[in-house]
């Protein structure tokens, strides 16, 4: 990026706004993830005009540093990458009706202490603390899967500020330079709580398909365990399938 | 955010088992301490305790022998679904016994919905073969195969029962398999698929149907199967 932007107090004041927004998204005052101050806020510290705020925003915003989320608010964007883990394989899930609009509900958010259980699984002392994230996944406001999402705080340290309505985990996990190199995927049948399968508008006693994944980093740590209980009615699920073996391995 | 969380006591009574079995070392055909044991350890009630426990029933951690309690339930046998090996060579591997039982093997003329996926004409001859797969003497996979009986002249002179299919295609047909797609969902189990699988009607299992093909792109098997889930687990690999 060619620097043609040499700002001092001559410069016009939504430029000079501009500069302090993108140093402190530098400085990691305003970590990737979480939002900035409101327009009116902002409008106040710097004793400026909205419309100056808007315009130094838009230009942040253009730029790809910051994303603007209607109702919301202003959220920092950090460094994209490529990937799609679900590209390269694995279950796909597919909707019976192909355009339907995500979204998704957070339930839970929260800190709790590993346990033996997740101590094993993470391979952290059991007096550790993991995130617990229960959310509720919708198609065209129709719920579709419930899912639970365990992470070791010291993966996120700022999951707290972070929406998860706004940015999927793989989206923070990237911002944060956590590099997911492998998951393994599992499926199993299982059966909901009664007050889950209300959520999940299912029927008592019916079988859910049951999903669990472990993430992987390069370095071989786990950073994520999950489980989604998934609707049978409402989504399939295909799998692409290759043969390693060569001709001459028979068996 | 809510500052710390405090997971229901189902939850938590179900997590507490696991953590019990994992510090305790417990392996398949141990026992659980009785419910009035349990209860008093951790301070569940009875109703808390026994839906956590049939939770584990149902995910297949525990297993119920009725009159004597409950158990560590034998490991899954994990199916890995992308690698295309068939079941005897994961069953072998998994050091476990393996017995199938034949329930049809016959020649049947093509049909307008498997001559969409085998690619072939309708009146086609294609041999369809039905077997349950038995795991330690528990039948854990209901099987049907779909083969282009042309291309393998002579495939129903097999004993299935004991040989695998993909092996005899790549021995004697020299059609190996390359790629293919499958699907999954659940389904409940009808009142033949009930009895070879000895589960109750109307149980849950895992369907499966896809189509495998060869190095050349041609269609070798169509296949279609359920699966029970206690025992049998699917699994998949995600890389970057």
């Amino acid at each position: 990026m060619a620097n043609e932007r040499v700002v001092d107090f001559h410069s016009p004041i939504y430029l000079q706004l501009r500069e302090v927004v993108r140093g402190k998204i530098e400085d990691g005052e305003y970590p990737p993830g979480t939002a900035i101050p409101s327009e009116n806020e902002l409008a106040e510290t710097y004793g400026i005009n909205r419309l100056t705020v808007r315009s130094a925003i838009d230009a942040l915003v253009s730029e790809g540093l910051l994303r603007r989320v209607q109702g919301k608010g202003v959220y920092v964007l950090g460094s994209k990458m490529e990937r799609d883990l679900e590209t390269l394989g694995g279950f796909t899930q597919t909707m019976l009706n192909k355009h339907a609009k995500p979204s998704t509900k957070i339930l839970v958010k929260a800190r709790r202490r590993a346990g033996s259980k997740y101590a094993c699984i993470f391979s952290v002392p059991p007096d550790s603390e993991l995130y617990y994230i229960k959310r509720l996944c919708y198609a065209d406001g129709e719920p579709m899967s419930l899912e639970e999402i365990l992470i070791p705080c010291d993966v996120v340290p700022k999951l707290e500020g972070i929406d998860l309505s706004v940015f999927s985990l793989y989206e923070v996990y990237d911002f944060y330079g956590v590099r997911l190199s492998r998951a393994w995927q599992t499926l199993d049948l299982a059966e909901l709580e009664p007050n889950d399968a209300r959520m999940l508008n299912v029927d008592r006693g019916r079988a859910v398909l049951l999903f669990s994944c472990t993430s992987y980093d390069e370095q071989g740590r786990v950073i994520e365990f999950s489980r989604s209980y998934t609707r049978g009615d409402k989504c399939n699920f295909t799998v692409h399938f290759q043969s390693n073996n060569n001709p001459d391995a028979g068996k | 955010m809510e500052k710390y969380y405090r997971s229901r006591p189902r939850d938590a009574a179900a997590e507490q088992i696991e953590c019990y079995l994992c510090e305790n070392g417990l392996k398949a055909g141990d026992r659980l301490p009785s419910e009035r044991d349990m209860c008093g350890r951790w301070g569940f009630n009875r109703t808390t305790l026994r839906s956590a426990i049939h939770r584990l029933i149902v995910e297949g951690v525990l297993i119920n022998r009725v009159g004597s309690g409950t158990f560590v339930a034998p490991k899954k046998l994990v199916c890995n679904l992308q690698d295309l090996r068939a079941f005897s060579v994961v069953v072998a591997e998994s050091g476990r016994s393996l017995e199938n039982r034949l329930v049809t093997a016959q020649m049947i003329e093509c049909s307008k919905p498997l001559a969409q996926k085998l690619k072939q004409p309708l009146g086609h001859r294609i041999f369809e073969m039905m077997r349950v797969r038995v795991v330690d003497s528990v039948p854990v996979l209901l099987e049907t195969s779909y083969v282009d009986a042309e291309r393998c002249r002579g495939i129903e002179q097999y004993d299935f029962e004991a040989g695998s299919l993909y092996a005899t295609l790549e021995r004697d047909y020299g059609i190996a398999l390359k790629n293919g797609i499958e699907k999954l969902g659940v389904t409940y189990a009808g009142t033949d698929e009930a009895q070879l699988l000895e589960v109750p009607e109307g149980s849950p299992l895992i369907h499966r149907v896809g189509i495998a093909e060869d190095f050349d792109g041609v269609p070798v098997e169509y296949f279609k199967s359920v699966a029970r889930s206690e025992y049998l687990r699917f699994a998949s690999v995600l890389t970057r």
